[in-house]
């Protein structure tokens, strides 16, 4: 935690070494938790700027008792997130995020049930799944009820599994 | 989701556990997270509660291959650009984004050894419940912490065995688990010990020819083994409802934790872009002092480490691929996952021709049908390393 407010501060005075690393750590991470919020990886790499850009123009926003920086960061990601998709005329549904390509049946199942999972609970697993965040990280990030965290992952990983069953079952009809 | 609750009708002895009310439970233990006691014990016995854990294991694992798949690697660029533009890069992003190589990367894990002192070969094998174990020398040194199946469908096959030096000569052993109630673990151990004037050529013949004695082993209980003209080792472990942290599938990091590397199969070795060697084994270690070795066959080993050491040439890594020129010819190693934190950017990395790498090391007859990964630590391995 030390270290984290030495790296705040350091920000914070416009050390832009020490930005440049917290940048060089977290884009990637960042970017790969917006595509599920946005959809795919274009926006997800201008939304992820614009969260940098933010923190380094207001670093003030950041208090070290609340949580770490990273949280931080990706709950600021989070809310330019929902601003982009408030500021994009409707043009119906929600982009599905862009394949990755698959090794075989099942995983392209499995990971075409994920695409159709909402942005909210695509971004949630992904927080966990992915990036490790704690319930409580998870929390600070989303501004919700630790408790609430462990519902919703659970309500996203039944929902993933009841469209991969149902992707599953209509398959093998097809066939 | 009611609709498949209602399937789920079975119920624990002595106790209102069903599936309705172990399902949240069933998703907080792929989160890593403690779960009651009477909901462990409904779900090892209920078959739909299993299956939800497993395919939330599965859907888990996938999640972090299509993580591993997209990757952005811009980092990279950013990170060997030249230095005036490292210095601005931040803001001035670039829009390439070159993929990670995709490899399967299922629910795999993992036979891993830690290592202090010693030198292990690993494999990766499947167990949905595990037996964490440490061996310990006559002396109270750490000589293997192992993790393997506490449930083998079959007994696993040993693999090389774990050697180790001790000032009066070398002690070599094999563990492997036989036989597992739930309750306690029946392991198999092969141990021989050479005196420093002893022999000590052959111990990868010597070992597996020794007789394997059985014991019964409790879980939280000292177990003590016999060796011939040695003394005894020591036997302690564990059983574990779900992989540990940082070695369980849904608890893994896309990146290692600072300070850390993890080497996850299948391992890819290329030379100029064509395919050299492929497959590997799993292993993880601390970055400071140690070191990782691939084994390709019928080439030898390639050493590769976090700092400098002697003779060895810098390489560039970067998540999962690592770039290196030996003697004008450009190597590329590609790991399932990524191996290090972004934050380090380089390595060290030597090669030695041969099947063996230190001189106590075994040699398995097929040794060059199939690649394989060995960890341990740097200064020992130099310290030892062969001559042939």
């Amino acid at each position: 935690m030390a270290d984290e407010r030495e790296l705040w501060e350091r920000i914070c005075r416009g050390d832009s070494g020490a930005f440049d690393g917290f940048y060089q750590e977290n884009f990637a991470r960042l970017t790969g938790f917006l595509r599920q919020l946005l959809g795919n990886t274009q926006t997800a790499e201008d939304v992820a700027q614009e969260t940098f850009l933010h923190l380094w123009h207001k670093p003030n926003g950041f208090h070290p008792e609340n949580g770490s920086l990273r949280e931080y960061l990706f709950g600021i990601g989070r809310k330019r997130a929902a601003e982009w998709w408030r500021q994009r005329k409707p043009t119906g549904d929600e982009q599905e995020p862009e394949k990755t390509g698959c090794e075989t049946e099942t995983s392209s199942l499995v990971e075409e049930a994920f695409s159709k999972l909402g942005a909210d609970q695509r971004s949630l697993l992904w927080l966990k799944v992915v990036e490790g965040q704690s319930y409580v990280e998870l929390a600070e990030i989303l501004e919700i009820p630790v408790g609430t965290v462990k519902s919703r992952l659970f309500a996203a990983r039944e929902e993933w599994r009841r469209i991969w069953h149902g992707a599953s079952a209509g398959k093998r009809v097809a066939t | 989701m009611a609709a498949d609750m209602a399937r789920c009708v079975c119920r624990e002895e002595g106790g209102d556990v069903n599936c309705e009310k172990a399902a949240e439970s069933v998703s907080a233990l792929c989160d890593g997270e403690r779960i009651p006691r009477e909901v462990a014990e409904h779900l090892g016995a209920c078959e739909e509660c299993k299956a939800r854990l497993n395919e939330y294991l599965q859907m888990s694992a996938e999640l972090r291959r299509m993580a591993i798949i997209a990757a952005p690697q811009r980092v990279r660029d950013v990170f060997w650009g030249p230095q005036e533009t490292m210095k601005s890069s931040w803001w001035q992003m670039l829009r390439e984004s070159v993929r990670i190589p995709r490899f399967a990367f299922g629910l795999m894990l993992v036979a891993i050894a830690s290592l202090g002192a010693g030198i292990a070969i690993v494999r990766a094998n499947n167990s949905e419940r595990w037996f964490q174990f440490e061996v310990r020398t006559r002396h109270g040194g750490t000589a293997l912490r192992g993790l393997t199946s506490a449930e083998p469908k079959e007994p696993e096959p040993n693999g090389g065995p774990v050697v180790t030096h001790e000032a009066g000569g070398t002690l070599a052993f094999t563990v492997r688990v036989l036989a597992g109630t739930g309750g306690s673990e029946k392991l198999g151990v092969r141990a021989i010990w050479l005196p420093r004037d002893a022999d000590q050529s052959g111990i990868e013949e010597r070992v597996p020819a020794a007789p394997e004695k059985d014991f019964w082993v409790i879980p939280g209980q000292k177990l003590s083994v016999p060796v011939n003209d040695y003394g005894e080792i020591e036997i302690t472990g564990r059983l574990l409802d779900k992989l540990p942290d940082d070695q369980n599938p849904s608890e893994m990091r896309l990146y290692p934790k600072e300070g850390q590397f993890r080497l996850i199969s299948p391992q890819v070795l290329l030379v100029d872009g064509h395919l050299l060697s492929k497959g590997g084994g799993n292993g993880y270690n601390f970055t400071k002092d140690s070191f990782f070795a691939y084994y390709a066959p019928h080439d030898g080993w390639y050493v590769f480490a976090f700092k400098a050491f002697p003779g060895a040439t810098e390489g560039k890594i970067n998540a999962n691929e690592v770039e290196f020129t030996l003697d004008g010819r450009n190597y590329t190693l590609l790991a399932a996952a990524p191996i290090v934190d972004t934050s380090v950017t380089r390595i060290w990395v030597q090669h030695h021709a041969g099947a063996r790498l230190v001189d106590s090391q075994p040699v398995s007859p097929d040794r060059d049908s199939h690649s394989s990964t060995m960890f341990g630590d740097l200064n020992y391995m130099l310290e030892h390393l062969t001559k042939e």
